[in-house]
């Protein structure tokens, strides 16, 4: 069985779901908070922590995504700093069909 | 075109569709209005955390400005001396970007400035470094009077 937990705040939502080997972390919407990590930031050191203790990749997908701003990107680079740091195995899923992501990611 | 905006977060979504319908209607492409729109999206966010609106009457000025081979995106708020630190601010970061050959480059030093910090520091500064690397754009500001004015021009 797999659970997922949805997060929403404003135009964004992130949900996140355990499967067998991995942590899949999607992203829909928008994200365009003033101060978006206060939401971001909790889901993803959880799920890194998690996906620590429990031998799992961590894979953000945003794919979904349509726009986000840079104070989102702030969060998620730190994040993955500290998985880097922690040896966690992440996997980020972009379009690389649509440049902004390409140019991000 | 010119448009205002009330100095409230809840409008940058407004300006993002005004300046979409704006840079649709005028046949650019989809990548190239997302990219300028998020050109605008940053410059309004900066306006509204930086900018001195201590009168509920004050708003900020967005200007579109499309040439044959240039796009002109003008964001200008009101200023007094208060903001004197983030006109500092403003004009070091832009002089560090312009001070490499690839806007790349700046992003990317910007991006491990920001890895290196704190969870709790809320404070990004990435989104200038982002306008010239991702906008492809060059940024540019002037002070007049009580107002400041920051310019994005993106190359079509």
């Amino acid at each position: 069985m797999t659970i997922t937990e949805d997060y929403t705040n404003d135009l964004l939502k992130i949900s996140v779901t355990e499967r067998d080997d991995h942590f899949q972390v999607n992203w829909q919407g928008k994200s365009i908070d003033r101060k978006p990590s206060v939401f971001i930031t909790p889901i993803l050191i959880k799920v890194l922590k998690k996906s620590m203790d429990r031998g799992k990749r961590m894979i953000l997908d945003f794919r979904e995504i349509e726009y986000m701003n840079s104070s989102t990107i702030t969060p998620i680079i730190k994040i993955l700093e500290r998985a880097k740091r922690g040896k966690a195995g992440v996997t980020v899923k972009y379009l690389d069909s649509l440049k902004w992501q390409q140019l991000i990611f | 075109m010119k448009f205002k905006l009330k100095p409230d977060w809840s409008q940058i979504e407004k300006a993002r569709e005004v300046g979409i319908h704006f840079l649709e209607a005028h046949g650019l492409a989809k990548d190239l209005v997302h990219s300028l729109i998020m050109i605008l999206s940053e410059l309004v966010e900066n306006s509204i955390k930086y900018g001195n609106f201590n009168n509920p009457e004050m708003e900020i000025d967005i200007n579109l400005y499309i040439n044959s081979n240039y796009i002109t995106i003008e964001v200008i708020n009101p200023v007094d001396q208060e903001n004197a630190k983030h006109l500092i601010r403003l004009d070091k970061t832009i002089q560090w970007i312009r001070g490499y050959q690839d806007s790349f480059q700046a992003y990317v030093e910007k991006l491990k400035e920001i890895s290196k910090k704190p969870l709790e520091d809320e404070e990004s500064g990435l989104g200038l470094a982002r306008i010239a690397y991702e906008g492809k754009a060059i940024l540019d500001f002037f002070v007049l009077e009580d107002s400041l004015n920051v310019s994005a021009v993106a190359k079509y």
